[in-house]
């Protein structure tokens, strides 16, 4: 939750942005923290899968988002030759950022909920293969 | 560890690498197009030769040599455009399977072209014919705002559009040069704050040329189902009188000349005969001039800037003083004395503490004074007595630095802004450059009065500006800081600190990483030299060239300091090899007509079409002050 609060400022207070549809994509990453808290909080079955749901969001999001990047790129460099090493810099800075800040949580969220331990915090049974192995 | 768990192992690690690499290799390749070898100079000749017989006794002929057997795809077009005086007078275009048998349907066609008949023999011997082969193609994509800034390489790439009516389908073509002729490129602001710096494309004035050209009206062309493309071209000019193989173009402008003490002093007269040239009876400047249309701004009326009107006139004072090239003189005391008339018209005397009588300049119907105009007009006073040692202007001079001193505060920054009426001084506005002019004016009164009293105010002033920049940030950020720079070795006679050197080093190494180096913008070696942060924004001249004075002072604040060096000449001679390339000469001045008289000027960047006063001033005051480098450059490497 402190970092579904973080997220809220800073989208509202630092990084405002004036497009509706900007503003949606951003606060998915509020909403599936959020998610991630309640169903990790909740247990059970439906929180477990609240939190693979969020988690997953937030790596979709941050996968997206280095995609959009890289498309950027790669447009740039063919329409221009070149992408510019300040520019180039920037975009390594800024996938930086957007790991540590976005997908560095869900990746240890997700990775956690998905061993035994995990699941037996949810009060679930181990997964069929892991139980195999 | 199971082969197969090494397997997924590896796989985890290098597939999404992979993954994204031949994602981005398809987003490129997609988007690139590809160029062949630019024709060479022989093959450029054979093509012209084709066209200049379509104009003569000789007709249509299909030129010859084994370049132009080269396959076109998309059959070119080649397009042949014909300037008369700076403008097109006819325009033909000639698809083939190859440049040979395309060159020939456009030299076909240019037989018949009813403009050209037109012509009689001595304007088609004047007349200069420009080609543009057409390479290569590619998509375009206009799907939103923020994709259309950079949907196209600007002055590159050429836009086209085909019609689709099932047969025939008619194919229309905005040259690459053409869509900054037409004043379609750069010009939306990327902030309010630096309207000079532009990007994009105005679409919706391109698709009023295709519609005027398809004959049809707005709607009737909206109607239509178009398919938009990007295309690039080998393009070449023809050099007047035939006097050498057509020149190579890039973004419209042929390769500079070398980077010479003699070519910078010709460069330098030149800016400074555009600037006469647009001086007015009255003692102001044209201070814009469009070199498309020929139109320029009215001296009398409309926006003006005082500052630049000064330093214009103290660049001129500069070039006489290194060149003594007489008919510099009486425009300098024209444009001078307007100076003397604004002081006399505006009002502002101020008689100062002791009854030292200070005045401002200040132009017709404002009431506010700003700094930079005094500044600038009491260092382009100072030049002219520095060039001629005639003191007519000193007394003005004196009176407008005895008020500048008076906007002085103790802790040596300075006031911006005075209001006349009120004889108020504005504590609060700060604006760009005053501080640096009004240092850099008071060094220069200490050169030509010997008064120490101006030394001292210059000191305190420049302590203040490199004084600013003494914090944690300081040395990685910097302002406009150029005339600080030019000041400081002003002042170097009275005196040396080690913080002005560092300051002018570290901000001419803050300049140098944004200098284009070759191979830095592989699409794109006409910018080496440049100043820019990005290869998706044009540079812009004018700080090119202030930063040029600025790094020319810096390396002669080194030699006063016993340690000039030798890579910051380098590089100040690699900008300035740039902006001899974007001067204009009569090589490259086919689109400029005679009404313009534009040779000489600088426009505000590589596909800006427009002139002012300052642009030429900063440039080409760059170009007299780097003579002497290029001097000691060329002893260096012989």
């Amino acid at each position: 939750m402190v970092v579904t609060i973080a997220y809220v400022i800073v989208l509202a207070d630092l990084l405002h942005n004036r497009h509706a549809w900007a503003r949606i994509i951003l606060y998915l990453l509020p909403l599936a923290t959020a998610v991630m808290a309640v169903g990790t909080a909740i247990g059970r079955r439906v929180g477990w899968w609240m939190t693979i749901s969020g988690g997953a969001v937030m790596l979709l999001w941050a996968v997206a988002f280095i995609v959009l990047l890289i498309t950027t790129a790669s447009y740039l460099s063919g329409v221009y030759g070149a992408f510019g090493k300040a520019a180039a810099s920037g975009m390594m800075l800024a996938v930086a950022l957007v790991v540590e800040c976005v997908a560095f949580l869900p990746a240890l969220q997700l990775k956690w909920s998905l061993t035994r331990a995990g699941r037996r915090a949810f009060g679930l049974a181990p997964a069929r293969k892991a139980a195999a192995s | 560890m199971t082969r197969r768990r090494a397997i997924a192992l590896a796989a985890v690690w290098v597939l999404p690498s992979l993954l994204l690499l031949g994602y981005a290799w398809v987003v490129y390749a997609r988007w690139r197009i590809d160029l062949p070898t630019p024709l060479s100079p022989e093959a450029r000749s054979a093509v012209v030769g084709s066209l200049r017989g379509a104009l003569g006794e000789a007709g249509a002929t299909a030129p010859s040599h084994p370049e132009l057997a080269r396959r076109l795809p998309g059959d070119g077009p080649v397009v042949a455009s014909l300037f008369l005086d700076g403008v097109i007078v006819a325009r033909t275009e000639g698809y083939g399977k190859t440049i040979a048998e395309a060159t020939h349907a456009a030299a076909t066609v240019a037989t018949m072209h009813p403009a050209i008949k037109g012509l009689d023999a001595a304007a088609r011997a004047r007349a200069r014919w420009k080609v543009d082969v057409v390479v290569g193609r590619g998509p375009i994509d206009r799907s939103n705002a923020i994709v259309e800034l950079v949907a196209l390489h600007p002055g590159v790439d050429g836009l086209g559009v085909t019609v689709e009516r099932g047969a025939d389908d008619p194919t229309l073509l905005l040259l690459p040069d053409e869509m900054f002729l037409e004043g379609l490129l750069a010009k939306k602001p990327l902030t309010a704050m630096v309207p000079d710096v532009g990007m994009g494309v105005e679409f919706d004035r391109a698709d009023a040329i295709f519609a005027r050209r398809a004959k049809l009206d707005a709607p009737g062309w909206k109607a239509e189902h178009r398919r938009y493309f990007r295309f690039r071209t080998d393009a070449f000019v023809e050099v007047p009188g035939d006097a050498a193989p057509p020149l190579q173009l890039s973004r419209g402008l042929p390769y500079g000349p070398p980077v010479t003490p003699a070519t910078l002093e010709a460069a330098a007269l030149a800016g400074a005969r555009y600037l006469v040239a647009h001086l007015s009876p009255t003692g102001r400047y044209v201070y814009e001039q469009n070199l498309t249309t020929g139109r320029g701004t009215n001296p009398q009326g409309g926006a003006y800037s005082l500052p630049r009107h000064a330093g214009t006139t103290y660049f001129l004072a500069e070039v006489y003083r290194h060149t003594k090239a007489e008919w510099l003189r009486e425009p300098i005391e024209r444009a001078a004395g307007h100076l003397d008339e604004l002081v006399e018209a505006g009002g502002c005397a101020v008689t100062l503490p002791g009854g030292i009588k200070g005045a401002c300049v200040i132009d017709r119907g404002e009431k506010t004074a700003n700094l930079g105009s005094t500044a600038l007009g009491v260092v382009a006073l100072a030049e002219y007595q520095r060039a001629t040692g005639d003191q007519r202007f000193l007394p003005l001079a004196t009176a407008l630095t005895e008020w500048i001193v008076w906007m002085q505060r103790d802790d040596g920054s300075f006031r911006h802004l005075y209001n006349v009426p009120k004889q108020l001084r504005d504590d609060k506005t700060m604006l760009l450059y005053f501080s640096g002019e009004a240092t850099l004016a008071l060094a220069r009164m200490y050169e030509v009065t010997g008064d120490v009293r101006y030394a001292k105010a210059a000191e305190r002033g420049l302590d203040w500006l490199v004084g600013w920049y003494d914090f944690f940030m300081g040395g990685f950020l910097y302002g406009e800081e150029h005339w600080t720079c030019i000041a400081a070795e002003a002042l170097a006679p009275y005196v040396k600190k080690a913080p002005y050197l560092d300051f002018c080093n570290g901000l001419a190494d803050f300049w140098g990483k944004s200098q284009a180096r070759p191979g830095d913008y592989p699409d794109q070696p006409d910018l080496v030299g440049s100043h820019n942060l990005t290869p998706f924004v044009m540079p812009q001249n004018t700080p090119a060239g202030s930063h040029s004075e600025a790094r020319i002072s810096t390396y002669l604040l080194g030699k006063y300091h016993g340690h000039p060096s030798a890579a910051l000449r380098h590089d100040i001679l690699e900008t300035l090899g740039y902006l001899l390339r974007q001067q204009i000469r009569l090589d490259n001045d086919y689109a400029v007509p005679p009404a313009a008289r534009g040779l000489g000027g600088i426009a505000g960047n590589p596909v800006d079409r427009t002139v002012r006063i300052d642009y030429v001033q900063h440039v080409c005051s760059a170009f007299i002050r780097a003579v002497e480098l290029a001097e000691e450059e060329a002893a260096a490497t012989h």
